[in-house]
């Protein structure tokens, strides 16, 4: 894949000029802020040579005043005048102003004053100074990581929690000259919890020296408390306005703006020794949380749980495994040679990540599906892509979103469609009579009406709001393999 | 919609701002690879928006001046003197051959078909790059063909550094599959 990006990048480079011409209007497309900074600086140009003679936006010409002895013994007149009657005001002041207070004179003193505690905090250069000196400053550090982030697809939420005794950890050294960015070693076991489809992301980094030969190779994921922290580099958008402690360590708090498709406002931590970021939360403006990342069990130094690497063992194991597959090899800016592999099957939701997420900042934010958890302590939300069998019974949420639409979501509980559809295949292809009427109607003999008995719906809150005839539709091959499944 | 010389005057007549506009959005990106030709290897993006910017100024201060037909050959001189003072400011000399003909490729002896395979790549390659639209396109270009990292990018088109490198990554993966759907590598 390198070679392909310098086959494309050698082709864009040598192109003529008329290709150039055309790879400019697409890179720098109209109404961007680059066009728009260049207009602008052309247009002082003009004024900075022709200074005396400018367009006013709407008076047309003006020209600049020429400057006659007159003039300038008026000037002067008109500085002495100013000048004198200053002095003779404050004259005039002195006089009428009460006797001035001496040594003896008696102040009347509040009774009591109360302290109040004096937050110095540092000014914006130097809280940035720290942040960037993240993670030269640390050697080593392991932390338990959990995130939610609303993704671009509105109706795709993802939710990762890092258990720290798996392996997280951080670490910078120097190989070659070559050095080790900030890094989250996940090991694989990254969990996430999607409405639409499944997604995992994880990265086999391989490092290697200068003369090519790789010194190390490890599985390991991105830290997102860092990836998204160059919201800082902004520094008209955020100020230091307060600091805390966090997990046991003292933080300075950020708070700032960025903008993105919108514009969302976001409060930070930053690690006062180490300008490590344990927290990030940043809200819309209808106050819907965007995203979130926060760090908790940090350890540094020698108390960090020991850097692991992927040991060839482990990533026979991974390659071997079918549902991973290494597809894209690439070298980044920094000349990190990095070869990513997705996880489409076999993604897990673990109910206790979700869980612990949920009661730290409630809903997930999903536009659509956003997963919660009601007064009862019941999770509710989308299933998440995941399967309908025994094996992921724990991980489905309690109420499983059915029917409804956005403004009124509603849901089915677990235990009645396992109760109701013995099987898998009828509990994922599950619908209502005029679903199954429809499917029926679209494909005729195509498909195979299963009749499961009334079921109920219920809010998020788990009360009842209504019933419906609960059908599956499966096509013949299912149905055959339906009814082979549900043999005794 | 694409601008020519008749809708920039058009636009001057109504007012002049209007008219700088107009000239921006009809020929920046002619400029730019002027620049961009001339003074690629040689100058930094700083200096490459110099020019740009001081060959927009001379022809927003001579537009009166120009005789109508030639803007865009007008255009073109003023680019081309500017990248070039430039590059000999750098004490440097362009590798870019400075009438308008194409730079001549070197020809591999054994494969004589190579130009002809290597203009077709290039316009199935820009074609599937338009394909990925706006910004996706624009942040692909300006980390391939203009060398730009993600900050920079990310100022040039008002979005921030990490959306850029997650939509890059994802262009990147569309783009892959595009070619290779096309049979391309």
């Amino acid at each position: 894949m390198k070679r392909t990006d310098d086959r494309a990048a050698a082709l864009l480079r040598h192109s003529d000029e008329e290709t150039a011409a055309r790879l400019a209007a697409l890179a720098i497309p109209p109404g961007s802020p680059e066009r728009a900074r260049l207009l602008d600086r052309a247009e002082r140009k003009i004024m900075m040579h022709d200074d005396s003679h400018f367009e006013d936006e709407v008076r047309g010409t003006a020209v600049t005043v020429k400057h006659t002895h007159f003039r300038h013994i008026a000037a002067a007149a008109a500085c002495l005048l100013v000048i004198g009657g200053t002095a003779a005001g404050a004259l005039w002041l002195r006089s009428k102003s009460p006797d001035s207070l001496t040594p003896a004179t008696d102040v009347e003193v509040p009774v009591s004053i109360e302290e109040t505690p004096i937050v110095a905090l540092p000014d914006q250069a130097a809280a940035y100074a720290l942040y960037q000196s993240f993670p030269d400053s640390i050697g080593r550090m392991s932390l338990h990581l959990h995130t939610t982030m609303q993704t671009e697809e509105d109706d795709l939420t993802l939710a990762l929690d890092i258990p720290a005794d798996r392996g997280s950890f951080v670490y910078t050294e120097d190989i070659s000259g070559m050095r080790y960015t900030c890094t989250c070693y996940v090991e694989g076991d990254v969990y996430t919890h999607l409405c639409d489809s499944p997604l995992s992301e994880c990265t086999v980094i391989h490092r290697t020296d200068a003369a090519g030969t790789l010194v190390r190779e490890t599985l390991l994921g991105y830290l997102p408390v860092q990836i998204y922290s160059d919201m800082l580099d902004d520094l008209t958008r955020w100020h230091v306005t307060d600091q805390t402690v966090y997990e046991g360590r003292e933080v300075w708090v950020l708070e700032g703006t960025i903008e993105d498709d919108a514009v969302y406002d976001w409060t930070a931590y930053l690690d006062k020794e180490t300008g490590f970021l344990p927290y990030i939360l940043s809200k819309d403006a209808d106050g819907a949380v965007e995203y979130t990342c926060a760090a908790d069990g940090v350890q540094y130094g020698e108390e960090a749980a020991a850097p692991d690497v992927f040991t060839e063992a482990q990533r026979t194991a991974l390659e071997a495994d079918p549902a991973w597959t290494f597809r894209e090899v690439w070298e980044d800016e920094d000349g990190v040679v990095t070869a990513e592999g997705d996880a489409d099957t076999n993604e897990t939701c673990d109910a206790t990540a979700l869980e612990t997420i949920i009661a730290r900042y409630g809903s997930v934010p999903s536009r659509w599906y956003g997963y919660g958890m009601n007064s009862k302590g019941e999770i509710y939300g989308s299933c998440g892509g995941y399967p309908f069998d025994d094996e992921h019974y724990d991980l489905l949420c309690d109420l499983i979103a059915f029917g409804g639409d956005k403004a009124e979501q509603t849901y089915i509980r677990k235990d009645e469609l396992f109760a109701v559809a013995k099987t898998d295949l009828l509990r994922g292809n599950i619908c209502d009579r005029a679903g199954a009427d429809w499917r029926v109607e679209q494909e005729r003999d195509e498909v195979v009406v299963y009749e499961l008995g009334t079921m109920h719906l219920y809010n998020k809150e788990g009360e009842e709001v209504g019933t419906f005839e609960a059908c599956a539709t499966l096509t013949p091959e299912q149905a055959a393999m339906n009814d082979t499944q549900s043999a005794p | 919609m694409t601008m020519n010389e008749q809708d920039v005057r058009a636009a001057w007549a109504r007012d002049p701002r209007e008219g700088h506009q107009a000239l921006f959005d009809a020929y920046f990106h002619y400029v730019f690879a002027i620049a961009h030709r001339i003074l690629t290897g040689i100058g930094t993006q700083e200096d490459m928006e110099e020019c740009v910017a001081d060959t927009m100024a001379d022809v927003m201060q001579h537009f009166g001046d120009i005789r109508e037909g030639s803007l865009k050959a007008y255009i073109g001189t003023v680019a081309r003197h500017h990248a070039l003072n430039t590059a000999r400011a750098l004490g440097r000399h362009p590798t870019v051959s400075l009438d308008e003909e194409e730079r001549p490729e070197p020809i591999d002896p054994d494969r004589p078909d190579a130009i002809a395979e290597d203009a077709a790549q290039r316009r199935i390659l820009i074609e599937q790059i338009q394909a990925l639209g706006e910004p996706d396109s624009a942040i692909l270009l300006q980390k391939y063909w203009l060398g730009r990292d993600s900050r920079e990018i990310a100022a040039s088109l008002g979005l921030t550094p990490a959306n850029v490198r997650k939509r890059c990554e994802r262009a990147v993966k569309r783009l892959r599959k595009a070619l290779a759907d096309a049979d391309i590598w």
